[in-house]
């Protein structure tokens, strides 16, 4: 095949945007390897495939950046490492605590996964303690009418004999 | 921040990040790329909500060894996995809706700028394509470009 037709068979626009199959990557690869023409051409396609993203890009919402770095595994509380004794001659004691602070600007919080645990405990033992609350309650009601009921009964009778 | 810039221009070795894996890189990257990736997400996923986890999964930490083994430059490294993080979380998002893949509909005729929004924004495969419009892969390939070039021209 003329290079020139590989070249203009779309074979490297594909490539670029991901489009292309394994093999037309590897051949394209190759091919760029192999002819400054093709290496040429795909410089030239990175260049209009860029300006194109460009022009259509969108600033991204606010804040995500932000949610991204706490993503990053060592950007959140670092727990201080425990000085040597030749750091401690060195460097004057200033903080005692045990955490580095770091900003976080984002409206999430972690919490760790133990929490969940007890938050399901007490959830299940909030049910259980309602429902036995109402079952007392009602049996308490109950009792209470009974006693009346008696107390009544009992006058009835005095009251008859 | 200067210095990070300075490592993303374009260069001929377009290899800038191999030997730089650290927040700042990920940061200088962000900055560069962070409007155009979420253009293309939004292009796939309209909804801002998942287009902005597909953002924030396109430039975590662990995307960043594919930006620096990319053989391509970090531009094209970064259309290509916002692309791909897009569908992957449209393609989540259909099956949690329990929604089957529907052969697309033709509106009109298979235009080049038709065939680029079928396989690069709606994530159909070229045999997809192929087998529901009776054209062959290459003639597919062949709108890709066309579609790349009249923008070129514009």
């Amino acid at each position: 095949m003329e290079i020139r037709q590989y070249i203009d068979s779309g074979v490297l626009e594909a490539y670029l945007l991901g489009l292309a199959s394994e093999e037309e990557q590897h051949e394209v690869q190759q091919m760029k390897v192999l002819y400054p023409e093709v290496s040429s051409a795909l410089n030239e396609l990175e260049v209009v495939i860029e300006a194109y993203c460009v022009e259509n890009s969108v600033p991204p919402p606010p804040g995500t950046w932000e949610l991204i770095q706490a993503r990053i595994p060592g950007q959140e509380v670092r727990k201080r490492e425990p000085e040597t004794n030749d750091k401690k001659d060195a460097e004057p004691k200033t903080a005692k605590s045990d955490y580095v602070e770091v900003e976080v600007s984002d409206s999430f919080i972690r919490v760790h996964k133990y929490w969940r645990v007890a938050f399901m405990v007490v959830f299940i033992l909030s049910k259980i303690f309602l429902i036995a609350g109402l079952y007392y309650y009602f049996k308490a009601d109950s009792q209470q009418q009974e006693i009346e009921r008696l107390k009544s009964t009992i006058q009835q009778q005095q009251v008859t004999r | 921040m200067g210095y990070g810039m300075n490592e993303l221009e374009r260069s001929a070795g377009n290899g800038a990040f191999r030997q730089h894996r650290n927040p700042i890189d990920q940061r200088a990257l962000y900055d560069r790329f962070g409007a155009l990736a979420y253009g293309i997400i939004l292009q796939i996923l309209p909804q801002s909500i998942l287009a902005q986890k597909a953002l924030m999964e396109v430039f975590s930490a662990d995307n960043l060894p594919a930006f620096a083994n990319s053989p391509v430059n970090p531009a094209i490294a970064v259309i290509r996995i916002a692309r791909a993080k897009a569908l992957e979380l449209k393609d989540k998002a259909k099956e949690r809706e329990d929604a089957r893949p529907e052969p697309f509909s033709v509106n009109n005729s298979y235009s080049p700028e038709y065939i680029f929004d079928l396989s690069f924004r709606q994530g159909y495969s070229f045999e997809t394509i192929s087998e529901q419009s009776g054209l062959s892969r290459p003639e597919l390939v062949k709108a890709i470009r066309d579609f790349i070039h009249v923008f070129r021209r514009s």
